[in-house]
């Protein structure tokens, strides 16, 4: 076991025990880590019994992609800027299901819907960080989850994809060196330990749990 | 020298350009926060002060109103039933039946008056009662001096307006009517207010003697420079006005959502 996925496991451990002490985004955003490490073993297990893990990733990434839209709809206040998000993500997971239904084999690496879900998610995370221009709070960035899941997402899908396309030709052209392994591991970790910022960020204080369970 | 630069140069470089744009934007993005977050921060705290200069202002407007209530209705009903009670003890006993039956009604109004009075000082009204049911009373405030005849129309269903438009837009409705029966002159008038709280509008015509748009920064208005207040008010809740009017053309007013 690597030191990313003993972070995932932890983070999965840590979203399961504290789940109901989250607010929505919160579990959303719990439900993103639980579905990643269900992934993540998922591909062990696929590829231990049946020699090819790709259907999770195909899986992984339609339902990951129908999350982060829902996840992002409703975190916009512009209603029109929603309604675009909840349009693009519709149609996103449409079309990832007709590459991974007909276009790309369901039993190979689905690099065409890496490369459509990490742009959506990059144009959600920028899309959220100007409606967070447009609609300022009083705390600090530091202190706001919604800052800190953007900032996970931008740099993990924008860099990834970069890596992807590199790991793709260098996969082919027998070039695949172990540190680009290592390197999306390490971005895995900076999403990851993003995550659990947010998670933090997203817990109800006490009190106040106390006041809504006593009504 | 060509498996070389795909397998390290290719990646470092792609990799430093690619943080150093997103280190760029993010360095961006903060500073461009923290400027919108002064800026959030300093109108919120405008918002709050216009918030409490406009309640000391409902309160005032409100004391004012009351005290024309006391003077010109309460008083003239307490003085008329004293002048009916006067003429009953002059009056035979088979005759004081009208008198007393007459006193007793108007105790009864004066009775209803003082209730309505007692509702009006209470600081917590606009808040328990919604602005519709105090915009209304103040509407029956004026159509009971039988000089104007004041029309209120409002979608009670739909609208649902936050507490601080709540304020400012009913401190708006007294001042409209204030000023209405100071200097309009006129004899009928109407509102109307529709929307909800993300879009509603508040629209006022009247039938008076109007006045230059020029002038109207010089209208009375309690505590501070009349229509002026009035619009930066609007603007702190996200409102804009239109004011319509010439002399001898009655005026229009139309309060919109940006």
């Amino acid at each position: 076991m690597n030191l990313y996925l003993i972070i995932l496991t932890l983070i999965a451990i840590f979203s399961i025990v504290r789940f109901y002490t989250f607010n929505m985004f919160g579990r959303w955003v719990a439900g993103i880590v639980i579905f990643g490490a269900i992934c993540e073993y998922g591909h062990f297990t696929m590829g231990y019994y049946f020699r090819n893990s790709m259907p999770v990733a195909h899986l992984g990434l339609i339902v990951s992609t129908a999350i982060y839209t829902k996840v992002y709809y409703d975190t916009f206040h512009n209603k029109k800027w929603a309604r675009l998000i909840g349009i693009l993500g519709i149609v996103a997971i449409i079309v990832l299901l007709i590459n991974s239904l007909f276009i790309n084999d369901i039993k190979s690496w689905p690099v065409n819907s890496i490369m459509a879900a990490n742009f959506l998610i990059v144009f959600f995370a920028l899309a959220q960080f100007t409606e967070m221009l447009r609609y300022p709070g009083e705390d600090g960035l530091e202190k706001q989850a919604l800052f800190w899941f953007n900032t996970a997402n931008l740099i993990f899908y924008s860099s990834s994809h970069i890596y992807l396309v590199l790991y793709q030709y260098s996969s082919q052209t027998g070039l695949l060196q172990n540190w680009m392994i290592h390197l999306v591991e390490f971005l895995g970790i900076i999403y990851y330990i993003g995550y659990f910022i947010v998670l933090r960020l997203s817990t109800i204080p006490q009190r106040i749990e106390s006041a809504l369970q006593h009504g | 020298m060509d498996n070389q630069f795909t397998t390290y140069i290719l990646p470092i470089v792609s990799g430093l350009v690619l943080f150093t744009m997103i280190g760029a934007f993010m360095t961006y993005f903060v500073l461009l926060y923290r400027r919108m977050r002064v800026k959030f921060i300093q109108e919120k705290e405008a918002l709050q002060r216009a918030i409490l200069e406009t309640q000391i202002e409902i309160q005032e407007q409100t004391l004012k109103d009351v005290s024309r209530e006391l003077h010109d209705n309460i008083g003239q009903i307490a003085a008329l039933i004293k002048l009916n009670l006067n003429m009953a003890m002059l009056e035979p006993p088979e005759k004081n039946n009208e008198k007393i039956a007459e006193s007793k009604k108007l105790i009864s109004e004066l009775i209803r008056d003082i209730k309505e009075i007692s509702s009006a000082m209470n600081n917590a009204s606009l808040e328990r009662h919604g602005i519709l049911s105090m915009i209304k009373r103040d509407v029956d405030r004026v159509n009971r001096t039988g000089t104007v005849k004041v029309i209120f129309n409002a979608d009670s269903n739909e609208l649902k307006l936050d507490k601080n438009q709540e304020i400012v837009i009913y401190r708006v409705c007294q001042e409209m009517l204030s000023n209405m029966l100071q200097h309009s002159q006129a004899t009928e008038a109407v509102i109307t207010l529709s929307g909800d709280a993300n879009s509603f509008v508040l629209e006022y015509q009247d039938n008076g003697i109007g006045f230059e748009p020029r002038d109207a920064g010089l209208l009375p208005s309690i505590g501070g420079n009349g229509l002026q207040n009035i619009y930066d008010r609007l603007k702190l809740i996200k409102c804009s006005i239109r004011i319509k009017s010439t002399k001898g053309s009655g005026v229009g007013i139309r309060i919109t959502t940006n």
